[in-house]
């Protein structure tokens, strides 16, 4: 018989109620302040409702009446520098975290709306239309709602995908050695999803300053939370995360700004993250005009049930109790909500001239077509006075040096002069320099800039996304092989990588994410890709594969001089142990984005390569001794690609061999020659031909990996028998 | 209402031409028959004239440019029209220029969008007119259009016979060196390939020591050469010959030429007597065809001319009716034409035999290659004393060798001779000449 002892969480978990006594002593202003932007609320999404059922919203709308307490209670008692970010359904803490930037001093339910408010409502309900005058021009949406300058930094339709980037605001936040906090709220479905759990252990390993609010109104979708779950007591989750922890009914908004205010306290103080669930209740299905009931998944009774214990009426019951509002105030209350929305609808919308009396959004507010991808990236202009530089400007001035020694020393420069780098990634901060030394002495220089992540790679990821959101610090992540993108791959390809573009375009994502690639190390098929490809396929990211030391300096500086995101390939087994020739006393310069580098003359053939595979191709073209001409890529996304290079190249060989080492299914030079044959058709005397990989992924054995990836061998004969015929004829 | 002049086909054999001049400058008021440009083909210089009262609105092709035939020189509008852009009229007739002083080069929008790069749309290139698709490279079909050549003259080396970039090449390099004095517009800015003009000598030591001095091909020269190896490659020749007795024929020219004010050549009755024995043979008036034997039913008689810019044979148009006066009368006039370089090009093609003759040079007997496609030439040698037997009798005579180069495709031995004996007793007994 063992011995066994009962143990128990070391957080606390608290249930909350309001009490009489809370309600007694509530202040009017705070009550006011509340009912007033209920109402608000409520009447906006009638609005969107009603919208919606003209069929006039395009894509879902997902009401958030009846879940409006929990918004407001939670969000009323933050300030301008504390941060939220949200789900789908957001427009309720949307309007909340607005509503209370615009009236920082609270609202009076008897007063006229100020112009103030009435643009809020205006503007974010023209974003869930779709129209240019939206917070995000009309690009968000319903799931993308976004007001940085009020702290609203962006609602999410990925379950759980916004909240990581919470945990980027927090650091940010607690490393500026302010006591702003940042709250992220999600729904019951997103309790159980990978990425919140990942952020709960982050941001309780490293005590940030963030509140995860979920919203547990009971279904998600029309799963009940019992269905999802073994532990329906959401709350209950944080315990395992060493989160202090709060379950509070979500329905009453004092409630809710109660325990809110000992969350904040909790976090102001430096206790770290913190948890509250909100029981609420959506009245309406998932999206759309009608009730959960109406699709079967639920009954009237218990819809009747919560509509009973209605926020709004609550908080009208008690300002009645208390004699601060009249009745007549209550319903003038009502009416001057639902008239404001009628006219900030109204304002955008007239007769539809070939509907059967049906209304449309007046033509002239739609975004402009044609800008459909105007802010997918920055415009460079803060290279303006950059000191590009190129190697042959060091000549007779450099040492030799091993290019993965020059990653770190490039980045402890970097970080010298700029206290706003921090680097992450697992393993970064030990092993004299991680892995493979490549942040060799970082730590010991910037102890609390240089973070030893645990391996959670959509939690640190997404975490320094909301870094780059954010916009004090900017990030340098290391993915310790390229195959992990997978792993973290809605926070940089939906997140990161969207993020700009997707909320207006106007803000930038400066974030550094250094892929190592792993091909040829004898690790096998899921850490052996090459992730150009994947990358340069997917919008928003920038991608740097620097290919000699000396490069890998200037086009780092460059990385982490971008305001987008940039992600930096450093090939490990082909390229870390080797030796170059790099400044001597120059860590400074730069090498323009968008620059490809010519590393070979020659007329035959234009071989396009990067990272590794430049000097294999290089010396594949000596050992078939045909005249190729080799074109160092550099930079490999569509927006930097070096076109003018590659023309007069083109123009002058008429022959374009792409090489890439990875395998052909997610291969890079697809879309390249893609590309290639429509601007330069007429310029070919060839197909555009490829090196690649094979289909499958290189295996551990290490005559399966050699077949699996293209090397020297696979160049040369492919040159050879492409153009080695007819070699005599040029 | 615009239209497209284009590069006329001026001799059936030939697919391009070299542009050499604009009559009238761009703008041009014009009207039937004022020449418009000088064009230049392998045999003749020839003249391009208006059909039609108009302005030659643009030329597109630079004088010295070697042009296909039915290739876009210029675009003529009507008089009174009214022409606001370029660009709509060549889109309206359905053309894109390359030569000239329009430019092709290719946009490129810049890389900072994707989406916003619409699909580069180029003109189509070069296609041959009718028949089956030519399987070439796109910068060969760009290099060929900016050329104007046609990519059915041109031997694909390339995978499937593909044409690639090297086989339009060599084509230009044999272009090239067709093209008039000045380089072609097109350019090595514009193709990467030079076009050179190879007319001026290149003097050059060479490695033994002994220097040499290389003069370009003309065109005539090129022409020459390229006729007459076709001719002996293609045409099995057999050679005939025989000596004539011309002293009857010598005193019939000088009663002739001391009666009138007209110098009839020994060569004119030649010419005449050629005339009238392949109307009297007429198996042997015939050409060889791919597919047939071709009678002609008149003598159409080819005169070699020795001209101060080449050889040239203009033909004498139905011979076997012109009295000698005026075959005579008709040879002086290719020959002046001809060292004016001013002969037509009609006057150049046809013909079933042609008569040369190096008898002023003393030659007493050669063979000649023929003039494709005709059936023979007759090689005409001086006039010689020689012992002649007469009755058993030695006597001396006056003798011309003539030999018949003859085309074996469509004659025989037999029938070569049967006419050069009819000739021989035309050129013995020269009053049945003028009959």
């Amino acid at each position: 018989m063992p011995s066994t002892k009962n143990l128990s969480p070391a957080a606390p978990w608290i249930e909350l109620r309001a009490t009489q006594k809370d309600w007694d002593e509530a202040d009017p202003s705070l009550l006011k302040t509340m009912i007033t932007q209920l109402h608000l609320i409520r009447a906006f999404e009638e609005t969107v409702l009603d919208l919606a059922g003209q069929k006039l919203i395009n894509g879902p709308a997902h009401s958030s009446i009846g879940q409006e307490g929990g918004a407001v209670g939670s969000i009323v008692n933050l300030t301008a520098t504390d941060q939220i970010n949200g789900s789908h359904r957001g427009h309720h803490q949307f309007l909340a975290k607005a509503l209370g930037f615009v009236a920082s001093e609270g609202l009076d339910p008897t007063e006229e709306f100020s112009d103030d408010v009435r643009t809020v409502l205006q503007r974010g309900l023209a974003e869930i239309c779709g129209l240019a005058q939206g917070y995000c021009e009309g690009r968000g949406g319903s799931m993308h709602l976004q007001w940085i300058e009020a702290g609203a930094l962006g609602t999410n339709a990925i379950v759980g995908g916004a909240v990581p980037f919470a945990a980027g605001f927090a650091w940010s936040s607690k490393h500026a050695k302010t006591d702003a906090v940042s709250v992220s709220y999600f729904g019951d479905g997103a309790m159980n999803i990978g990425s919140v759990l990942e952020t709960l252990n982050l941001a309780s390993a490293w005590s940030l300053p963030v509140c995860f609010f979920v919203e547990n109104n009971q279904y998600a979708v029309s799963t009940t939370v019992d269905e999802a779950t073994g532990e329906p007591r959401l709350s209950a989750r944080a315990l395992g995360f060493n989160i202090a922890s709060w379950r509070v009914d979500g329905m009453d908004p004092l409630a809710v700004y109660l325990a809110m205010e000992q969350a904040l306290a909790h976090m102001r103080s430096g206790g770290g993250p913190t948890m509250i669930e909100a029981n609420v209740y959506r009245y309406f299905h998932q999206n759309g005009p009608f009730p959960g009931s109406a699709f079967g998944y639920r009954e009237k009774t218990e819809e009747t049930e919560w509509k009973d214990r209605d926020p709004l009426r609550m908080l009208e019951g008690q300002l009645l109790r208390r004699k601060l509002m009249s009745a007549a105030e209550v319903a003038e209350l009502r009416a001057r909500s639902k008239k404001i929305m009628s006219d900030v609808a109204g304002s955008l919308l007239e007769a539809d001239p070939v509907g059967q009396g049906t209304l449309r959004f007046r033509p002239e507010l739609w975004p402009d077509p044609s800008l459909i991808n105007a802010g997918i990236r920055g415009d460079l202009s803060e290279f303006a006075n950059a000191d590009f530089k190129e190697a042959e400007d060091f000549a007779g001035k450099t040492v030799s040096k091993k290019f993965v020694d020059v990653v770190a020393e490039v980045m402890a420069r970097r970080m010298e002069t700029d206290d706003s780098i921090v680097v992450m990634g697992e393993d970064v901060h030990k092993l004299s320099g991680g892995p493979r030394g490549a942040t060799k002495g970082l730590k010991e220089a910037f102890p609390d800039r240089v973070l030893g992540t645990p391996i959670s790679e959509a939690a640190f990821t997404g975490l320094a996304g909301g870094m780059a959101l954010d916009g004090r610090y900017r990030p340098v992540v290391e993915l310790m092989y390229a195959d992990f993108i997978w792993v973290a791959a809605d926070q940089i390809f939906n997140q990161i990588g969207k993020a700009r573009h997707m909320f207006g375009g106007k803000h930038d994502m400066p974030l550094v994410l250094r892929i190592k690639v792993g091909t040829r190390t004898g690790y096998g098929s899921q850490h052996s890709m090459d992730p150009a490809g994947i990358m340069a396929t997917s919008v928003g990211w920038r991608i740097a594969a620097p290919s000699t030391a000396l490069d890998y300096i200037g086009m780092m500086n460059s990385s982490l001089l971008c305001n987008d995101p940039v992600a930096v390939l450093e090939h490990d087994s082909d390229l870390y142990k080797t030796f170059g020739d790099v400044p001597a006393d120059d860590m400074d310069f730069f090498i323009p984005i968008g620059s490809a580098a010519v590393r070979r003359e020659g007329s035959a053939v234009t071989v396009i390569t990067y990272l590794a595979m430049v000097q294999q191709s290089l010396d594949a073209v000596e050992a078939a001794g045909i005249d190729a001409e080799v074109i160092d890529l550099r930079w490999l996304d569509a927006a930097s690609m070096d076109w003018e290079t590659i023309g007069e190249s083109i123009r002058k060989t008429n022959n374009v061999l792409i090489v890439e080492q990875g395998s052909r299914g997610t291969s890079y030079g697809a879309w390249l020659s893609d590309e290639i044959q429509r601007r330069f058709f007429d310029w070919l005397d060839s197909p555009v031909e490829r090196v690649t990989g094979a289909e499958s992924s290189p295996s551990i054995s290490k005559v399966l990996e050699k077949a699996a990836i293209a090397d020297t061998d696979t160049v040369a004969s492919r040159l050879t028998e492409l153009f080695g015929a007819s070699k005599d004829v040029k | 209402m615009a239209s497209i002049l284009r590069m006329p086909g001026i001799s059936a054999d030939s697919e391009e031409a070299v542009l050499l001049e604009w009559s009238v400058a761009q703008g041009t008021e014009i009207h039937p028959g004022d020449v418009l440009a000088t064009v230049e083909t392998e045999k003749a210089n020839v003249d391009i004239e208006s059909d039609q009262d108009a302005v030659l609105w643009r030329t597109l092709v630079e004088p010295g440019t070697t042009v296909a035939v039915g290739s876009p020189i210029a675009i003529l509008v009507a008089v009174d029209e009214q022409v606001d852009d370029d660009s709509s009229i060549f889109s309206a007739l359905g053309i894109f220029p390359t030569g000239g002083s329009q430019t092709d080069s290719v946009p490129e929008p810049d890389g900072d969008s994707l989406a916003s790069n619409a699909p580069l749309q180029e003109p189509a290139t070069s296609m041959p007119t009718g028949g089956e698709r030519v399987f070439a490279s796109p910068i060969a079909r760009r290099i060929a259009k900016v050329n104007n050549l046609s990519l059915a003259d041109i031997t694909g080396s390339g995978p499937g016979e593909r044409i690639v970039r090297a086989d339009v090449e060599r084509m230009i390099a044999r272009a090239a060196e067709l093209v008039q004095l000045a380089p072609a517009p097109v350019t090595a800015q514009d193709t990467g390939l030079p076009v050179e003009a190879l007319r001026t000598p290149q003097r050059a030591e060479s490695a033994g020591g002994a220097g040499y001095t290389d003069f370009p091909h003309s065109n005539m020269r090129r022409a020459v050469a390229k006729f007459l190896s076709a001719s002996k490659r293609e045409a099995p020749h057999f050679y005939v010959s025989a000596t004539c007795r011309v002293d009857a024929l010598l005193a019939l020219r000088q009663t002739i030429n001391a009666d009138g004010s007209v110098r009839v050549s020994l060569n004119d009755f030649f010419v005449k007597a050629v005339a009238k024995s392949l109307a009297d043979v007429p198996e042997m008036n015939v050409i060889w065809t791919d597919n047939a034997v071709r009678k002609f039913d008149s003598v159409d008689v080819s005169v070699a001319i020795g001209s101060s810019r080449g050889l040239v044979t203009p033909v004498i148009r139905s011979a076997e009716t012109l009295t000698l006066m005026q075959i005579s009368a008709k040879v002086r006039d290719f020959a002046e034409r001809a060292n004016e370089g001013r002969l037509k090009q009609h006057e150049l093609e046809g013909g079933s035999f042609t008569v040369t003759n190096l008898g002023m040079f003393g030659v007493e007997s050669f063979s000649a290659i023929i003039n494709p496609p005709q059936v023979g030439i007759l090689a005409v040698g001086a006039v010689v004393s020689s012992p002649i037997v007469v009755d058993g009798n030695i006597e001396v005579g006056s003798t011309v060798t003539v030999t018949v180069s003859a085309d074996h495709r469509p004659v025989d031995g037999v029938l070569v001779a049967t006419w050069l004996q009819r000739f021989k007793k035309l050129i013995e007994n020269p009053i049945l000449i003028l009959t």
